[in-house]
């Protein structure tokens, strides 16, 4: 009974659910006000992220009558799911909740499950604008795919393992991954732009070209999920990254300076960069990507 | 299959009331339509219902963002029919005041654009910078927007040797943020990947639809009224017209930064060369009775005032024709082919301005009435 509790309390509160929104809402915001103060703006306040969410939450919900209603109400809660599970897995704090053989390829799986809801709930609501989000999404999600998968094998093959806690004992006894394998990290952090939705990446919800795109008719609690989602996203991307190329952290501090470090990165692309149309990035993830991505897994398989 | 994406008449894309029905394939255009009619405000008629006099306030209210274009072309128009010419001083003011519009017009429009491609960084430095244009115009007319400085026979308000020194260093501060954006348009990769080739005009085309301004200059068709038939002090100051022979959304981007350019430059010689003397006149004669035609370059392109009168102090009959009633006929050919995401930016590249083209288009309007019917739309929505 007690080992649920504490279960429960991991999976919910720290370093689960709640520990990640409040991180994530926080990186967020601080890309949104980074970003504002570039552009000469002023940004939003702290609390920004937190107050959309409970805004969210208490506004009524609209679900299209043309729309799947249950692939609608589910798409955000998949989303939601998936990036708290990758959390469980991470040895963020005092270890792992779960911790077994293989969990690299479920989380890089679930890491990209939160794409694929954003795609379903596009084409649930079966607006035009939806749909051409939803395919924009499936499209960058089968470009950058091959190189993300292949760059995190690099590492695995590395250390002969596919578990991720064995991953940062390695780099904490022999160095980061990222002096050994630059371009590998180099082809990862690129596919993180398109997996946090954001330049030059982020067709699928280009607001001027297709409004809001796969959520335009998303209003309400479905919203609020896939805001909190969002929010999970900006934590638990970076801190998989700071995880599996950057060594972890001996505690939480280094290791979410380390993330806040990824989050400074992926906001400078974003402030620097216009947006690519879907052809264009899966050009750019298979003539840049792909090539620095398989070049160090050759490097890893013939000098181990 | 193609499926119909509506486009307007609210859309974040398209900051004006217009309806466009997109057909697209996948993410290819092959198909569309367009509707324009949701400013419709009778302008035309008003003005045959006030005197001349009042006539000036209305025409700068045909159009914000080029509100001195519209007033100097009817102050010009109804100078022609009262057979007096503006003093030089009150020209070269006019000179300077129309260029200044221009600066503000296209970078706004750079900073539109750049948001259509996702540049948001671009869009607000070139949006804060516009803020120097806009000084110069408030500490020349005492007005940000509806300017209000041309008057039937010359000007409002004078300049001062301060206030020449004023703009002169604004220009330098314009001059920096010029060369900035034209290293944002030739540097960066990703922005020319998304222009180039991208809504082509042929000069086939244009010629053929009659696009005027920036978006014939940039498909190769050498027009500009300021140099065909110099109005104001256009005569007397030195500038180039930028062609560009390409046809695509790029040709239309640097035909506009080139102007960007060239305005400066006019005003820094109007300025220079600015004659003393009288800015307005104390005594304005009756407009004879017969018809006029006044035109100038707005920054879209040419903008056409015909006036009738009667002999009385109103006019019978004002007919405008602006720029963007003719560029936007040549929208649907530039985008026949092309993806949808590149569709807004094709859309921004001829400049659109929808008030003033609403104005004209209300006979296409009144005939087709049937055609309008939201219900008809409503049921072919539903089906596709």
């Amino acid at each position: 009974m007690i080992d649920l509790l504490d279960i429960l309390i991991k999976l919910l509160v720290y370093p689960g659910l709640l520990f990640s929104v409040i991180v994530g809402g926080l990186f967020y915001w601080f890309y949104r006000k980074f970003r504002a103060r570039s552009q000469g703006r002023i940004g939003p306040p702290w609390y920004q992220y937190f107050a959309d969410l409970i805004k969210l939450f208490s506004k009524e919900s609209n679900i299209t009558q043309k729309s799947i209603r249950y692939l609608s109400a589910l798409a955000p809660i998949v989303s939601i799911c998936s990036l708290v599970l990758i959390v469980a897995i991470l040895p963020i704090g005092s270890g792992s909740l779960m911790s077994f053989k293989g969990d690299l390829i479920i989380a890089l799986y679930l890491l990209t499950l939160p794409g694929f809801a954003i795609g379903i709930a596009g084409l649930a609501s079966r607006s035009p604008y939806g749909i051409i989000g939803s395919r924009r999404e499936a499209r960058i999600a089968a470009s950058y795919g091959i190189p993300f998968a292949l760059s995190a094998l690099t590492v695995a093959f590395y250390t002969q393992s596919l578990t991720i806690s064995s991953i940062v004992e390695y780099q904490i006894k022999n160095g980061i991954f990222f002096l050994r394998y630059p371009l590998a990290t180099i082809a990862f952090l690129l596919c993180l732009l398109p997996i946090m939705g954001r330049r030059p990446f982020d067709a699928p919800d280009a607001d001027t070209e297709i409004i809001g795109g796969p959520l335009t008719e998303y209003s309400g609690t479905p919203l609020g999920l896939f805001e909190l989602a969002n929010g999970l996203k900006w934590f638990v991307a970076p801190v998989f990254t700071v995880f599996l190329l950057f060594g972890g952290g001996a505690n939480v501090i280094e290791l979410l300076l380390k993330c806040l470090g990824l989050v400074i990165f992926v906001s400078i692309i974003d402030i620097i960069y216009t947006r690519y149309r879907t052809d264009q990035s899966f050009k750019f993830f298979l003539k840049w990507a792909l090539p620095l991505a398989l070049i160090d897994l050759v490097r890893s398989l013939i000098w181990p | 299959m193609s499926e119909v994406i509506p486009i307007g008449p609210f859309h974040p894309a398209l900051k004006e009331a217009s309806h466009f029905e997109l057909e697209v394939k996948g993410e290819k255009v092959v198909g569309g339509d367009m509707k324009f009619g949701y400013m419709h405000r009778g302008i035309e008629d008003l003005a045959t219902k006030k005197s001349y006099h009042s006539d000036i306030f209305l025409a700068e209210r045909v159009c914000g963002i080029c509100n001195v274009v519209h007033s100097t072309c009817f102050c010009e128009t109804v100078e022609t029919l009262m057979s007096i010419e503006a003093p030089d001083r009150a020209k070269y003011i006019r000179t300077i005041v129309f260029e200044t519009e221009r600066l503000a017009s296209h970078i706004l429009w750079f900073g539109v654009g750049m948001h259509e491609l996702g540049y948001d960084t671009a869009y607000m430095y070139l949006w804060r910078e516009r803020e120097h244009v806009m000084e110069i115009m408030e500490r020349i007319c005492g007005k940000r927007v509806n300017l209000g400085i041309n008057t039937l026979g010359g000007v409002r308000r004078d300049l001062t040797p301060e206030l020449i020194d004023f703009v002169k260093g604004k220009l330098n501060i314009l001059e920096k943020v010029v060369e900035k954006t034209g290293k944002i348009i030739n540097e960066d990769s990703i922005l020319k990947s998304r222009v180039k080739n991208v809504g082509v005009l042929s000069k086939e085309d244009a010629e053929k639809l009659c696009v005027v301004g920036p978006t014939a200059r940039g498909s190769g068709v050498d027009i500009d009224v300021r140099r065909d038939d110099p109005y104001a002090a256009y005569s007397k100051v030195d500038f180039k017209v930028s062609v560009e022979e390409a046809g695509d959304v790029l040709s239309r981007v640097l035909v506009r930064f080139n102007e960007l350019t060239e305005s400066v430059g006019i005003i820094r010689q109007a300025i220079k060369n600015i004659p003393e003397g009288p800015i307005s006149m104390d005594e304005l004669p009756f407009p004879k009775t017969g018809e006029a035609f006044g035109r100038v370059e707005a920054h879209r392109g040419e903008l056409l005032y015909y006036i009738k009168s009667n002999g009385t102090n109103r006019p019978e009959r004002v007919k405008i024709r602006t720029p963007s009633v003719v560029n936007n006929n040549s929208l649907l050919t530039m985008m026949l082919g092309e993806k949808l995401a590149d569709v807004p930016i094709i859309f921004a590249s001829i400049d659109p301005c929808l008030s003033c083209t609403d104005r004209v288009t209300i006979i296409d309007v009144k005939n087709n009435d049937k055609k309008t019917i939201p219900l008809s739309q409503l049921s072919r929505r539903m089906t596709s």
